[in-house]
């Protein structure tokens, strides 16, 4: 729906982050993969290692902005009442 | 008033302990996956035989895959965490998606008050015109016995009130068994019953 856009927003950003964990996994086991043949193909061994280098960085710093993102948000919004008689 | 726009405590313990979570196990990723690669460099010289050293590499590397994937799982963990905080405490974000839902509806429910009643408008036009077309065909033909419709209906409310039950002379199309007084009656009777005896 349209109209939850601005908070699903961020959850599918998250799950967006999700997948591209798992693509991280996968890169990983493909340069092992790579590694353990005799002839190893040295171009996608490179390919394959920046793209899980720049996945790692790039979910470290999503994650770290959803984090501080999370922690300007107001909080104590049951308390607003607790001084008013 | 600031401690209220502070985060409670816990929810700043929380948040710290999601930060080191999440450093913790880029860390580990990384450090893991660098050693498997420095691990599968062949070396020319060995303390142990080359067997041993083979096998001690393949258990090497088998944990820190093992440790990989875990830091992987938890990662995983971290972002399903952090999704379960934003639904329950992400309240700018849930208002503004109800303050749109509501301006959404409000542009709806207007959209549906216009349409009828530019239906409303139709029908009245229409059935203005059918009342014009009716009595004037009705006034050419009447007959002395013949009654305007709304005269007709007024002579029947009349009737029920002196309780004289029937009223089919004065119906249009009159009918011993049925007539528009018998829809105040029980519904049974219309079940296929002998109408005027029940309604005696």
């Amino acid at each position: 729906m349209a109209t939850y856009s601005l908070a699903n927003e961020r959850l599918r950003a998250l799950e967006d982050i999700e997948r591209e964990i798992g693509a991280i996994l996968q890169n990983a086991g493909t340069v092992i993969l790579e590694l353990s043949k005799e002839k190893t193909n040295e171009r996608l061994l490179d390919r394959q290692a920046a793209a899980f280098t720049a996945s790692v960085l790039h979910v470290e710093a999503e994650l770290s902005a959803q984090i501080r993102y999370l922690t300007q948000l107001p909080g104590g919004l049951t308390n607003s009442n607790s001084g008013k008689k | 008033m600031a401690q209220q726009r502070a985060l409670p405590q816990s929810k700043e313990t929380l948040l710290q302990s999601y930060n080191k979570r999440l450093k913790d196990d880029i860390k580990s990723i990384m450090d893991n996956f660098t050693e498997i690669i420095k691990t599968a460099k062949i070396e020319d010289e060995t303390q142990v035989s080359r067997a041993t050293q083979g096998e001690q590499d393949n258990y090497e590397m088998h944990v820190r895959a093992a440790n990989i994937v875990r830091a992987g799982e938890s990662l995983m963990k971290l972002v399903s965490d952090l999704k379960q905080f934003l639904i329950l405490n992400d309240f700018p974000s849930v208002n503004d998606a109800i303050d749109q839902r509501n301006q959404q509806l409000r542009a709806l429910q207007e959209e549906c008050d216009r349409k009828l009643i530019t239906l409303r408008d139709e029908i009245s036009i229409d059935l203005y015109e059918l009342e014009e077309e009716y009595y004037s065909s009705s006034s050419s033909l009447c007959e002395a016995n013949d009654l305007p419709l709304c005269e007709a209906y007024g002579r029947l409310d009349l009737d029920t009130d002196s309780a004289d039950g029937l009223s089919a002379p004065l119906l249009a199309s009159p009918e011993p068994s049925a007539g528009p007084l018998q829809v105040a009656a029980p519904a049974h009777s219309h079940a296929g019953g002998p109408g005027p005896t029940e309604h005696a």
